[in-house]
């Protein structure tokens, strides 16, 4: 049996349509013999119509103060940024992964390789028998292969770049050795710095590198969980990541396109084109990455 | 937000332009609870300002696994919870009315009773809701401007508030029938209105 107070106190729910069917009998049984709980019911309607009508735009100085703060922030002390998705979903996954990145910054392109070890390739579809040579490395640990720009002729290749750099330490995120493009480090020295260099990942680093024309380098990172990112990622501002895919912008530049492609082919990883005619869209090509 | 997740992985990549989109998608919002919870424009903007730099600092940590609205909400809750305990009173002179939260407990209810005059239009409604929505006590103000406001389920809200959606219809219930007991006190407000 309902008393006003119980009805007072049921009032919205009744309004928003969320009372149980049993209750609404009694309450609607209730407010059709008591005319102050009809009168409130009434009230409380304007009450939540009204409510609902007090959402305001801000001053329109909200958004540049909150900008500003952010900057300021920035400039203080800059966020940590954590990479933990593509070592991590690479371990997990048994796929070659190639991210190929065309950077906004001059000519750059590059290729990013990486591969898991932990898994087998050739359950990947198509893959290659340099896929399958890779899969025999140590598990717990990926490949990452970059592009290596010429270097000048008064590039210094062995000197500010510490030779041990590379070689010293795979068990956490080699950052310096991630910087090879500013010293300018070619394939051959990375062999020469990495005493212990797999002869199999150097022929398909240097097969891919024949195929695309270009040079490649690489190096062996852990699977870390969760890695700091390395500064040198910064500008790979396309490059993205989600929970259920990761893609890439390609150069607009068809004949370097073309290779990356077929790079990817050659690869086995699976790869599709996003679907749409927006600009991201027409250049992007979606990873699909193995469950 | 379609694609969301996707400017929310930039930001965390240090994207400024990912991370401004984030912030007008969201400013408004949460503007609007700040200001409902405040009545104060400038309250309201340090507020929305404090909640967006939370956000810049901890996004790294966000795991995704709720929404980011749903994270971008609480956070805001525990800012304007922060503000209350700076600035006690600010919304109100205490005064004591006879209701109980949903436990049972007596509570205060913090502002002056409605003293209407005669007729009013809809933009004075709306302002003497708002005044009596920042004489309810926190909680209740919280639970209200989420649903009533900012339109809100009851799953939501309880995510966001980290109760139980039954205290969530019990506070809601609670508040709304203590903003028709402050509208209503002393001059029969709506019935003016409504009739």
């Amino acid at each position: 049996m309902y008393d006003c107070e119980k009805c007072i106190e049921k009032m919205g729910v009744y309004i928003d349509g969320e009372l149980e069917a049993a209750e609404t009998a009694d309450f609607e049984s209730h407010v059709a013999q008591c005319s102050e709980c009809a009168g409130m019911l009434e009230t409380m309607k304007i009450l939540m119509l009204e409510t609902s009508a007090l959402m305001e735009e801000p001053p329109n100085s909200l958004h540049a103060g909150i900008m500003a703060e952010i900057h300021k922030e920035k400039d203080v002390s800059p966020p940590r940024k954590r990479f933990k998705y593509p070592f991590t979903l690479i371990a997990a996954v048994a796929a070659l992964v190639i991210l190929a990145v065309s950077g906004t910054f001059g000519d750059i392109d590059k290729i990013y390789l990486f591969k898991d070890m932990a898994g087998s390739a050739n359950n990947a579809s198509g893959a290659s028998a340099e896929t399958a040579a890779m899969a025999e490395m140590a598990p717990q640990s990926a490949q990452m292969m970059f592009e290596v720009r010429s270097a000048p002729e008064n590039a210094n290749a062995g000197g500010s770049l510490p030779e041990d750099e590379l070689s010293e330490n795979t068990q956490s995120m080699p950052e310096e050795s991630i910087k090879i493009e500013t010293t300018a480090l070619s394939a051959k020295n990375v062999e020469e710095t990495d005493g212990s260099v797999d002869t199999d990942m150097a022929s398909f680093v240097d097969q891919i590198s024949d195929d695309c024309d270009k040079t490649f380098a690489w190096c062996q990172v852990v699977t870390a969980e969760d890695i700091d990112v390395p500064e040198y990622f910064d500008i790979y501002k396309q490059v993205h990541f989600s929970e259920s895919l990761t893609y890439i912008v390609v150069p607009s530049d068809e004949d370097a396109r073309a290779k990356i492609r077929y790079a990817i082919l050659k690869s086995g990883v699976n790869a599709e084109q996003i679907p749409g005619n927006d600009i991201q869209s027409e250049n992007a090509l979606v990873m699909f990455i193995k469950e | 937000m379609q694609n969301e997740h996707i400017y929310i992985r930039k930001a965390k990549n240090g994207d400024m332009a990912a991370f401004e989109f984030l912030v007008t998608a969201h400013e408004k919002k949460i503007y609007n609870m700040a200001y409902r919870y405040t009545g104060n424009v400038q309250d309201a903007e340090d507020i929305t300002q404090e909640v967006f730099l939370r956000v810049f600092r901890s996004l790294s940590g966000f795991k995704e696994e709720s929404s980011f609205s749903t994270w971008i909400y609480r956070i805001t809750s525990n800012v304007c919870i922060d503000y209350s305990r700076k600035k006690p009173g600010k919304t109100g002179n205490l005064i004591s009315i006879d209701s109980t939260d949903e436990e049972g407990h007596e509570i205060q209810i913090r502002g002056e009773a409605f003293s209407p005059e005669e007729e009013y239009d809809k933009r004075e409604i709306r302002e003497a809701i708002a005044d009596a929505i920042l004489k309810l006590p926190d909680n209740h103000r919280q639970a209200i401007i989420l649903r009533d406001i900012n339109g809100l389920s009851y799953d939501e809200i309880a995510k966001i508030l980290d109760i139980s959606e039954g205290t969530v219809k019990s506070r809601i219930a609670r508040a709304r029938g203590q903003l028709c007991k402050i509208l209503t006190g002393k001059g029969n407000f709506f019935e003016g209105v409504s009739s």
